[in-house]
């Protein structure tokens, strides 16, 4: 399958693309000595260069991506991502795969073969939640291993700053990967459900909150909506695939953001 | 005021209370755990609505340790009672009700009189007596009536007592009726009560105060509203005070106005066939005269009525009178002195309208057998006889013994003149003594004016009796020494003449001169004119028998007492230590009673309706008759103060509205 995706770098296929002018530091050779000769001026003759890509994928796995009944987010992803890294594999393109929470616990570089997909198969079969999110430095710890550009699918819950999260992306939008934000909620996150008097222990910091639900409800539902709706302006302004997975729909559905 | 719990061993739930306490600090200690993803926006929320919700929980928290403070507290059923009165519960109780049964309570407010909502605000009052309590009634009149003997269990016998009870027109003895309530209380065991039910008059209601001791529980009725307009007929009186025949006399009828506006009334005067009518207007509030010019031709009674037109309380639009009119003025004569009563009897011997006699002061009514008085030498011994006699208008000449105090005179006219007594004490200076005519003089001495009859200042004196009369005495100098000591004086008060005129021959000549005989008659007929109108006391009230002093050789079934209405009051026969009396049975209506023998009238006795009645104002503090007294507004409320003030339902509605609030607070915490 290599070759079939087609680059946004422009290289030497046959497949025309378009004219450029030419400016200093092109290379020559791509000048378009005819067009010269006609106009007098220098173009650059431009092909869409086809190319093998890789499926790079963050999966958080930290304390809170273990919250959920009866299928976890953390379940929910890995499903997900396991799916996806037999697609990519497939298609003989190559996958890597991070597990990280406040640190990369695994790291998988990109690969195609079979016996890679196993690799990160037996590893998202074994995963279980860590300990404190920390997407962001997950994301700056991460750049330097990742070589060739390709598609970024990051599968989190975001319990984050979403502005640090973001920066955190720069290098690698700059890069020109191609970032897909999966945002992982339990229905009971966007919404929750009355349980009266309840004592609220974080996941990650084990920090504990008395509260009546009837008194936070819609309050927390304005937070949750209001950081969600955050997370999908950044996005949009830069250029960043945003998707809200819920755990109560089927993951094949976030197949089609992906296809798309 | 103190509270009371009927089950005191419940006192204890109250410490419940704390229930709701414990469960908001244990609820909020240990409420179930719930592992959330991140309570980062838990927090956010929290944080930001901490500073109103901490408040909402702190009143919450009030509101329900309150609610529960209260249905606990109306399950113990407390009751309000009155503060320093003995529980009403579980101890027995003798209760005794004064009802107002005199003659104001007959004034009619709208369909019923006063004195029929009296009977149905103590029957309220009695209504709430439990089994074994001890009751009583007490009929306010004049005297006072009691229903038992003492306090008795039959309630049901009062009650019906109370729905048989009759309106009088006597006045209201108040003092004799809480003394006689208060005695009946006083060897009572448990809890003992007095409840007043009366118009409360503050014309005799404020002569009773303090009589009912603080430890007995007081409770007052008023009835009745504010009066309308009443013009009584108050007063007759008239002067000379024991007219002569022929001679004319004149009757004042005082008619008073208790309302505030300007009332203009027919007062009209019948006297046998004579029918006479004035009009008179009176002020508010204030009191008119009227005058009468009356005579007759012969000795004996003169009745008379006065009658005024009707109005909203008409018992006291009537008034009578008995009139006496004789032949020869009864002049009794104390002699203590005997050479002075000598020559006033020697010289009212000489007058054919004078009727002298010698009497003692043996405890004999003065008044019933003598038209005038004159005391010689008379020491203030025996003081009341005469006192009585003075207060029933008999005209009264009093020389003086040498030594009596001044206290005795003071006494006589009711006046505390404010000075170290002393007494009346003899002298005699060395200048001979000359008279001059005094500042009464001319009043008195009328027939000296145009010196045709003598002087009667002329005349020398030896000895006299020195005092001094201060001027609060109200004292007119009729003749008086040349250095300004009084020798003939009257007193404004009551109709009594001092005499500082010695008659002794070894002190005086006055008594030999010529002027003597005219001077004694014109004093005695002078000193009938009735100065303080008391002659109206002559007459007697309704609830009072008629009695006279009467010669003991009547018999008491020859006599007999028939009113101007008709009816028929036998007699009965007392004998005194010196006189023989006879009396009927208390009457009950005003009117003139005439006394027969033998069916043959010979006295008159008045009856009037009592002028304190009139003034059917209430007292402004009718409480003040005892310490801590009750005031209710109905009889029912007696059962409020005896058992107190069941809290319940206050305390229910007041849950209800506690619940309400909390709703309300937590209604509002929801939506914040």
């Amino acid at each position: 399958m290599a070759g079939r995706h087609r680059s946004v770098s422009l290289g030497s296929s046959t497949e025309f693309r378009d004219y450029r002018e030419y400016v200093p530091g092109d290379d020559l050779r791509m000048v378009d000595w005819r067009v010269y000769a006609r106009t007098d001026r220098h173009y650059l003759r431009t092909h869409n260069q086809e190319t093998t890509t890789d499926c790079h994928i963050f999966l958080d796995s930290s304390a809170s991506m273990g919250f959920g009944a009866p299928v976890s987010k953390l379940e929910f992803s890995s499903f997900f991502a396991a799916a996806l890294c037999y697609l990519v594999q497939r298609n003989s393109d190559s996958v890597s795969l991070q597990l990280f929470d406040d640190r990369i616990r695994h790291f998988f570089p990109p690969g195609s073969t079979r016996s890679h997909l196993h690799a990160i198969l037996r590893a998202l079969e074994t995963n279980e939640p860590g300990n404190r999110t920390s997407l962001a430095e997950a994301l700056r710890r991460s750049f330097p291993l990742l070589r060739r550009r390709g598609t970024l699918v990051i599968l989190s819950d975001f319990f984050d700053d979403a502005a640090e999260i973001f920066q955190a992306l720069s290098p690698y939008l700059h890069h020109g990967h191609d970032v897909h934000l999966f945002h992982v909620l339990d229905p009971d996150e966007l919404d929750l459900p009355d349980r009266g008097l309840m004592s609220y222990v974080d996941m990650e910091t084990r920090e504990r909150v008395i509260a009546h639900t009837s008194s936070l409800k819609d309050s927390y539902r304005e937070a949750m909506t209001g950081h969600i709706r955050s997370l999908r302006e950044l996005s949009t302004r830069r250029n960043v695939e945003y998707t809200l997975a819920r755990t109560d729909t089927h993951f094949f559905r976030l197949m089609d953001k992906l296809v798309q | 005021m103190n509270i009371w719990f009927p089950q005191p061993l419940l006192i204890s739930l109250v410490a419940l209370v704390g229930v709701p306490i414990l469960i908001h600090l244990y609820a909020r200690a240990r409420p179930p755990v719930f592992h959330f993803s991140s309570v980062e926006f838990l927090q956010r929320i929290l944080r930001q609505t901490r500073r109103i919700r901490r408040p909402q929980d702190l009143l919450l928290l009030i509101l329900r340790s309150l609610l529960f403070l209260l249905l606990i507290l109306m399950f113990l059923q407390p009751v309000l009672q009155h503060a320093g009165a003995e529980s009403g519960l579980g101890v027995q109780r003798t209760v005794i009700v004064i009802v107002d049964a005199s003659a104001s309570m007959a004034y009619l407010e709208g369909a019923q009189s006063r004195f029929t909502a009296a009977c149905a605000e103590a029957a309220e009052v009695l209504q709430g007596m439990r089994s074994g309590d001890r009751s009583n009634l007490i009929w306010l009149r004049s005297p006072p009536v009691p229903v038992f003997s003492e306090p008795g269990v039959n309630v049901t016998y009062l009650r019906d007592e109370l729905r048989k009870g009759q309106i009088t027109k006597e006045p209201a003895d108040w003092r004799s009726a809480l003394r006689m309530a208060v005695e009946m209380l006083r060897d009572q065991e448990g809890r003992r009560e007095l409840c007043l039910v009366s118009d409360f008059q503050a014309s005799n209601w404020e002569e009773a105060q303090d009589e009912i001791p603080s430890d007995i529980v007081t409770m007052i009725v008023p009835v009745g509203e504010e009066p309308g307009e009443n013009v009584a007929l108050t007063r007759l009186f008239w002067t000379p005070t024991v007219p002569l025949a022929s001679e004319p006399v004149t009757l004042f009828c005082d008619v008073e106005n208790f309302s505030d506006v300007p009332q203009e009334k027919s007062i009209v005067l019948r006297a046998g066939s004579r029918r006479e009518e004035r009009r008179v207007l009176i002020p508010a509030w204030e009191k008119a005269t009227v005058a009468f010019s009356l005579a007759s031709d012969a000795p004996g009674w003169m009745p008379v009525s006065v009658h005024s037109e009707a109005d909203s309380f008409p018992f006291d639009n009537d008034r009578y009178a008995a009139i006496h009119v004789v032949g020869r003025l009864r002049i009794g004569i104390y002699p203590g002195e005997p050479e002075t009563a000598g020559y006033w009897e020697r010289a009212l011997q000489a007058i054919d309208w004078a009727q002298p006699e010698l009497f003692q002061l043996d405890g004999a009514l003065l008044s019933d057998r003598y038209d005038l008085l004159m005391l010689s030498g008379w020491n203030g011994e025996k003081p009341d006889e005469v006192l009585a006699a003075l207060r029933r208008d008999i005209p009264t000449i009093w020389y003086p013994a040498a030594g009596t105090p001044l206290k005795a005179a003071e006494f006589l006219l009711g006046q505390d003149w404010g000075m170290d007594a002393g007494g009346m004490t003899w002298e005699q200076p060395r200048k001979t003594l000359h008279l001059e005519a005094g500042e009464g003089f001319e009043e008195v001495f009328g027939i000296f004016r145009g010196g045709n009859a003598g002087d009667p200042t002329r005349g020398t004196f030896l000895g006299r009796l020195a005092f001094e009369i201060p001027s609060d005495a109200e004292a007119v100098s009729v003749l008086q020494y040349t250095d300004g000591q009084p020798a003939l004086a009257r007193f404004a008060a009551r109709p009594l003449t001092l005499w500082n005129l010695p008659l002794q021959s070894t002190f005086s000549d006055w008594a030999g001169r010529i002027e003597f005989l005219p001077i004694l008659g014109e004093l005695l007929l002078s000193s009938r004119v009735s100065q303080s109108g008391s002659a109206s006391v002559r007459s007697t009230v309704p609830g009072a028998s008629l009695k006279r002093s009467l010669p003991g050789t009547l018999l008491a079934e020859d006599l007999v007492v028939e009113s101007d209405q008709g009816g028929r009051h036998s007699v009965a026969r007392r004998e005194a230590e010196h006189e023989t009396w006879f009396a009927t049975e208390p009457v009950s209506e005003p009117g003139l009673y005439t006394w027969k023998n033998n069916d043959e009238p010979f006295a008159f006795t008045a009856v009037n309706f009592p002028p304190v009645e009139s003034d059917l104002r209430r007292a402004p503090n009718p409480e003040q008759a005892a310490k801590d007294a009750k005031v209710l507004r109905q009889g029912r409320h007696a059962e409020v103060v005896r058992e107190g003030i069941k809290m319940w339902p206050w305390f229910l509605v007041a849950a209800l509205g506690v619940v309400l609030i909390e709703g309300a607070v937590a209604w509002w915490g929801g939506r914040g």
